[in-house]
């Protein structure tokens, strides 16, 4: 007489199947007695009193096990190794896995072998982004649609199916976002902290995380909404929506918001929203003024620089202080050395910008100290520069509007057009200051200061020929962490001469305060 | 609630920028790069169509009919009448042809030639010339043999006093028809039209035809899955390769022919006749698709294609859920090897009803399970399983039925959905024969080709 | 292809989760969660319902192909396979309640004797006339013939006394020696406890101390099931929680009400091959707890007493 056993690992099979092979097994010749059970320690207990095991093993619940009482060894090696055969037939691994993985070519195919995938970043061109869109929330999927060129008989529905399905819509048109500690699009690598963003601006949004990580703060989430949410058609569906899932984040302790200023109504539900949120809100409408937006839990702030320090503030469990309007102590210093360099008639500041929120910014906050500011997103319609290609008086100019980037990238990754910006207005006698913003991250060029140096120093050569000598004031926004590092792309265009601040709201007082 | 993407493992699907999706990883999170073009050779409008169609509710529910009945088909092979008996509303003087619907003049070579076979084969003209006046004047229909419940190889030309198989759906009820096998050479289906063909016909209508019927009167009729399942088995894809289920169906035949009270020399020239074509089983087998397809055929909103077939000038589709109506591109010039002596100048452009095979998910979808076929269509055994693995991305689901061994028995692909062939840019692929442009040559090669893209972009935009 | 789920038990992860194909029956695969030790299960039927269940009623839905070690993943309220053409959609899919922990279950009722006993027939002819190794009326009277009927008679009985007793000491150490004892994925023990559970969950009502017994059996429960497979884990999970199959609930619902009790007793049993009968005779034995001197069948409880327990008639009105 011998009986053996034999353990298979994780397997299932149902009791009917198991009985039946329970069955095949006795009915073998030379087989007495069979049993399969799952290894648990009662069941291997009365095994061993039943006499079929001769000593107890080790329990393993979740496998089976297989008894055979048989005349002889061989006979029960054989019913064994069959059985076993029998239960693993089907459980084989398939040869060449279920489904061929050809690159996928639709969400939906994605999906067939990404079956956790949660998002998708779309940045096709703008004519079939909401098409994609539409398809990935129909099938559950989260959206950031870098795209732009959507138009905003597109985007409505989207964000209203998205709303009612729980699900979030950024954009289109919206350049950056944080989710999960992830960087989309244009965005820096942020540490994560317990600051909630979101903003209607791309740059804006990377001003201000940059400028938290800068303070020692760090972000939950960051979540863009695109530039058209708060217009008044679309509502503000996705920054509701943000505020709405920041407010029940248990990570979130502060929450910012970044835009333009909205549409009254639409600002009314953002204000509304956010004093309900329970949670110390910032908002930085931009341009707009910050005493009839604090309340309760809401501080209204500035400029983006103030946004960053009062949410890190707050996050800190520090109390609020008044934001200075004037120049901190260590710019100041900058500014007498500066002006000596200027010769009369160098009296203007002209500003290159890559960043349209940092342009805007710009054009706000030299207006409020020099008065008349030409751009081509001026703040008051008579001050639209009449031609884009030539400065006027104090300029400043978006270079990654839409006139600038047809056919070509994006300023922030191609510096050709800006660079030539920077010797023509080298030329012009009446330039003291060049006033730039450098954005790092990742979808930003890989080393923006080594792109701007040859510039700098041509430009600087074409002002010494005419006796002339240039300042340039300039921000960096970005982080350490960031593939480009900045303190690195700070130390080389600091030794280049260009003065620089922490954020661009400095830089741009800063240059006020040269040309003033 | 939005909050639940904060708590779960960030995974993007990427379409557009591929530094994106790089960078995702880079900092830690997963992404998948979609290989990505505007659907629809980027008309927006399709894309727009597309897109609402997605996972909508009510087309998956329409599809998951649609698919059920195709796939819960039973067809059973139950006897041969000549057509206009068998065929419910065949006009006295139609004659069925392959395809979508296409007039005289239209026609390719092949068809012509087997239109003119076939109306003398009527006695409806008394020689070629006065077929072709006949053909040209008006007083003859043509229709697809779709549109009547007919499927035809190449030229597909069925006329009333041909003998058909008739396939009824046990489960539904529905009938469906092919005509029979003429073997290879110079037959009818390739346009040859002259007396050696038509004797042959002759002899297949008044011998084969009537002992075919007694046979499968003999055996209650022959349940037609079960031998495609087996024949997938035996490296048949039963469109271009039909060696082993005519060889399953020549062992079901012949006890009970040999029942029968056939004479003994009509006996042995239809067993000959049988044995020497290894393409017998075609037309049943594409009858039997046939049958499966309009079972799942007219279920509103469903996008499930239950025809594909070719006119040797145009490609034509039709889907569940568009009834009647045909979606059609050029006919697409097939690639593939060519018979010594001919080559791709010699072809016509893709040609018959046997696509109906791919659309039931066998054919060029179940090539996996026939890497014979390789020696005949091209590529290596490898390929052939590409192709099949490709098709699980366009179809709504496998027929566990039809398992395929080098797929690790795994189902093979099964039920098109037109939303998926436009979504994700794979077009259906046909395994097939090519017939030489001219008409009564016959068959030049064989190989492979693609369902054109713009049928199932039309159904969208239709839906 | 996509199905639409005809419904979900309220144990399932609302809208999202991640999960790793655990077992695949034809017409049930279970899945592992990540986020929880626990398994859910999709489950092809039209009336059969569990907690953890995603139910379709699609028969040809083929189950079978999902090997184990696959992922699963929800997302959006559709359930995907890597790899495999299906998908299953949530959304809006009514959610299955288990209502037995709010029946307020009087057993004292005659017409709730009634259908017990109708019920307790019914059980034992199944079970005799399959040949079962665990036949409830020898179980009780210990007078089992096999050997899983002979070990696991005093552990039940003893189950019945302490549970009776308010003991929850010895209830756990009875539950020890059932829980992993007998052949197939859910061991008859394990499913005599289950059973069990839901009687007791069925009579807790608005009485406090059964409540806090139930809590601290069940507990104790939770604890020793980590000596039985994942699948059987996962019920004894529910169970512990009050939640239980549709089959068992039907049955424990029709018992409370005098409703068609045969029926409903034949298809709580018709689960698997012995499970269902060993769950309900676990349900069975639970009714008789807390009820003793009114009820029908005379339950041998002192063969099972506990060392400690009180006697018998004394506790019976205790409560």
């Amino acid at each position: 007489m011998a009986t053996l056993q034999r353990v298979i690992k994780n397997l299932y099979r149902d009791s009917v199947s198991l009985m039946q092979f329970s069955e095949k097994l006795r009915a073998l010749d030379g087989i007495q007695q069979a049993s399969a059970v799952m290894a648990t320690e009662n069941n291997i207990s009365l095994l061993v009193e039943a006499g079929l095991l001769q000593g107890a093993v080790p329990p393993s619940p979740n496998d089976l096990l297989i008894v055979v009482e048989g005349r002889e060894d061989s006979a029960v090696v054989t019913a064994l190794d069959q059985v076993e055969a029998m239960l693993k037939q089907k459980s084989a691994e398939p040869a060449e896995g279920g489904v061929r993985r050809v690159p996928p070519s639709s969400i939906q195919m994605a999906l067939e072998s990404n079956p956790a995938a949660n998002f998708v970043l779309i940045s096709t061109p703008g004519e079939y982004a909401a098409a994609e869109a539409r398809k990935a929330l129909q099938l559950g999927l989260h959206v950031m649609m870098f795209s732009d060129n959507v138009s905003i008989e597109e985007e409505i529905p989207l964000k209203r199916y998205a709303c009612d399905h729980d699900l979030l819509v950024m954009g289109p048109d919206c350049g950056t976002a944080i989710i999960n500690g992830i960087p989309l699009g244009f965005a820096n690598v942020v540490r994560r902290g317990d600051i909630g963003v979101v903003a209607a601006s791309g740059t804006g949004l990377q001003q201000v995380t940059s400028l938290i990580d800068r303070l020692g703060g760090g972000i939950t989430q960051a979540i863009g909404t695109g530039g058209h949410d708060l217009k008044s058609e679309v509502g503000g569906i996705t920054m509701l929506q943000g505020i709405a899932a920041l407010t029940a984040d248990p990570a979130t302790k502060v929450i910012l918001l970044v835009s333009k200023p909205p549409s009254p109504d639409v600002m009314k539900n953002v204000l509304d929203t956010a004093a309900r949120s329970g949670k110390p809100v910032v908002v930085e409408f931009i341009g707009a003024d910050p005493a009839g937006i604090t309340s309760g839990n809401i501080t209204g702030v500035k400029t983006l620089e103030e946004a960053a320090r009062a949410s890190v503030l707050l996050s800190q469990g520090k109390p609020l202080k008044r934001f200075s309007k004037s120049l901190p102590a260590r710019y100041k210093s900058l500014v007498a050395p500066a002006k000596k360099k200027l010769k009369k008639g160098q009296q203007y500041i002209r500003g290159l910008f890559s960043g349209g929120t940092f342009c805007y910014e710009t054009v706000l906050l030299l207006s409020e100290a020099l008065g008349k500011v030409y751009s081509n997103t001026p703040i008051r319609k008579e001050e639209k520069i009449p031609n884009v290609w030539k400065s006027l008086e104090h300029t400043v100019i978006d270079l990654g509007d839409d006139l600038f980037t047809q056919g070509r990238p994006h300023p922030m990754i191609d510096f050709r057009l800006r660079n030539e910006r920077i010797v023509q207005e080298a030329r012009d006698p009446e330039t003291a200051v060049i006033l730039l913003d450098i954005v790092l991250g990742y979808g930003s060029n890989m080393d923006p200061a080594g792109e701007l140096l040859p510039a700098i120093q041509e430009a600087r050569n074409v002002a010494a020929k005419a006796k002339r000598s240039l300042v340039f004031v300039g921000s960096v926004c970005g982080t350490e962490s960031d593939p480009q590092s900045l303190s690195r792309q700070e130390s080389l265009l600091a030794e280049a001469g260009v003065l620089l601040t922490d954020s661009n709201a400095q830089a741009a007082r800063l240059a006020a305060a040269i040309v003033s | 609630m939005v909050n639940t993407l904060f708590e779960q493992d960030f995974q993007v699907i990427n379409i557009g920028l591929a530094s994106f999706a790089e960078s995702i990883r880079q900092t830690g999170g997963q992404s998948i790069q979609l290989d990505w073009r505007p659907p629809a050779a980027g008309d927006r409008d399709i894309g727009m169509r597309l897109a609402m169609r997605v996972n909508d509710p009510e087309v998956e529910a329409a599809n998951r009919t649609a698919f059920e009945r195709f796939l819960s088909a039973q067809p059973v092979l139950t006897g041969v009448e000549k057509a206009h008996n068998a065929i419910p509303g065949l006009g006295e003087r139609t004659l069925l042809h392959a395809g979508p619907p296409i007039e005289w003049e239209r026609m390719c070579g092949p068809m012509q030639g087997a239109i003119v076979g076939a109306i003398v084969y009527e006695g409806w003209a008394e020689n070629q010339d006065h077929a072709r006046d006949l053909a040209a004047s008006g007083e003859i229909a043509f229709s697809p043999c779709h549109h009547f419940g007919a499927v035809g190889p190449m030229s597909g030309v069925i006329s009333p006093s041909m003998p058909v198989w008739i396939v009824r759906n046990q489960d539904r009820g529905n009938l469906s028809f092919s005509n029979l096998n003429e073997g290879l050479g110079k037959v009818l289906r390739f346009g040859a039209n002259d007396a050696s063909v038509l004797s042959r016909l002759k002899w297949m209508e008044s011998v084969l035809g009537p002992a075919m019927d007694a046979a499968l009167k003999q055996l209650g009729g022959v349940e037609l899955r079960p031998i495609i399942a087996q024949a997938l088995h035996m490296g048949d894809e039963c469109h271009n390769r039909n060696a082993a289920a005519s060889s399953l169906l020549f062992k079901r035949l012949t006890p009970a022919l040999l029942r029968t009270d056939l004479p003994q020399n009509d006996l042995a020239r239809v067993l000959e006749f049988i044995a020497g074509n290894d393409h017998f089983f075609l037309n049943i087998s594409m009858a039997c698709c046939k049958s499966m397809l309009d079972a799942g055929h007219g279920v509103e909103k469903s996008t499930l294609v239950t025809a594909m077939a070719r006119n040797g000038v145009e490609f034509g589709i039709r889907m569940s859920g568009t009834g009647d109506e045909w979606f059609s591109a050029p006919a697409p010039m097939v690639e593939g090897l060519f018979f010594p002596g001919y080559s791709a100048a010699d072809a016509a452009p893709d040609l018959g009803d046997s696509a109906i095979t791919e659309t039931a998910g066998i054919g060029g979808f179940a090539m996996g399970a026939a890497p014979a076929i390789v020696q005949f269509v091209g590529g290596t055994p490898q390929d052939a399983i590409a192709y099949t693995r490709e098709m699980y991305h366009i179809t709504m689901g496998i027929n566990g039925g039809y398992t395929l061994p080098p797929l690790n028995f795994d189902g093979a692909p099964a039920g098109i959905d037109a939303r998926k062939v436009v979504d994700t840019g794979i077009a259906p692929v046909i395994n097939t024969g090519i017939a030489h442009k001219e008409a009564g040559i016959g068959q030049v090669g064989a190989g492979i080709t693609r369902a054109p893209l713009t049928c199932f972009e039309q159904a969208i935009y239709k839906f | 292809m996509q199905i639409r789920a005809a419904s979900i038990g309220e144990a399932v992860p609302a809208e999202s989760f991640d999960a790793v194909i655990h077992s695949a029956f034809e017409s049930a695969v279970n899945m592992r969660l990540m986020s929880e030790d626990r398994l859910i299960t999709l489950l092809i039927s039209d009336r059969y319902k569990l907690p953890q269940g995603i139910h379709v009623t699609q028969k040809d839905t083929p189950l079978q192909a999902l090997e184990p070690g696959r992922l699963a993943a929800c997302r959006g309220g559709i359930l995907r396979f890597d790899t495999f053409p299906l998908s299953i959609d949530l959304r809006g899919a009514p959610v299955w309640k288990c209502g037995v922990a709010g029946l307020m279950m009087e057993m004292d009722l005659p017409s709730a004797q009634q259908a017990w006993s109708t019920a307790w027939d019914v059980l034992n002819r199944r079970q005799r006339r399959t040949n079962c190794d665990i036949i409830a009326d020898d179980v009780f009277r210990l007078q089992a013939g096999s050997v899983l009927g002979q070990r696991i008679s005093r552990p039940v009985l003893q189950l019945v006394a302490s549970a009776d007793a308010f003991d929850a000491g010895h209830s756990i150490q009875a539950a020890e020696t059932m829980i992993g004892l007998g052949p197939g994925v859910t061991p008859s023990g394990d499913d005599i406890l289950i059973g069990f559970l839901a009687g007791l969950w069925s009579l807790s009502g608005e009485h406090p101390k059964r409540h806090s017994f139930i809590r601290s059996f069940g507990e104790g429960v939770l604890q020793i099931a980590q000596r039985t497979n994942e699948i059987s884990r996962t019920y004894l999970v529910h169970a512990a929680r009050g939640q239980f199959s549709s089959a068992l609930s039907a049955l424990v619902e029709n018992i409370g009400t005098g409703g068609d009790v045969e029926q409903a007793a034949q298809d709580a049993m018709r689960v698997g091959h012995s499970s269902g009968m060993d769950t309900v005779t676990g349900l069975l034995a639970g009714l008789a707890v807390w009820n003793a001197p009114t009820h029908p069948y005379p339950i041998h409880l002192h063969e099972g007493k506990p060392n400690s327990g009180k006697s018998y008639g004394h506790i019976a009105t205790s409560d």
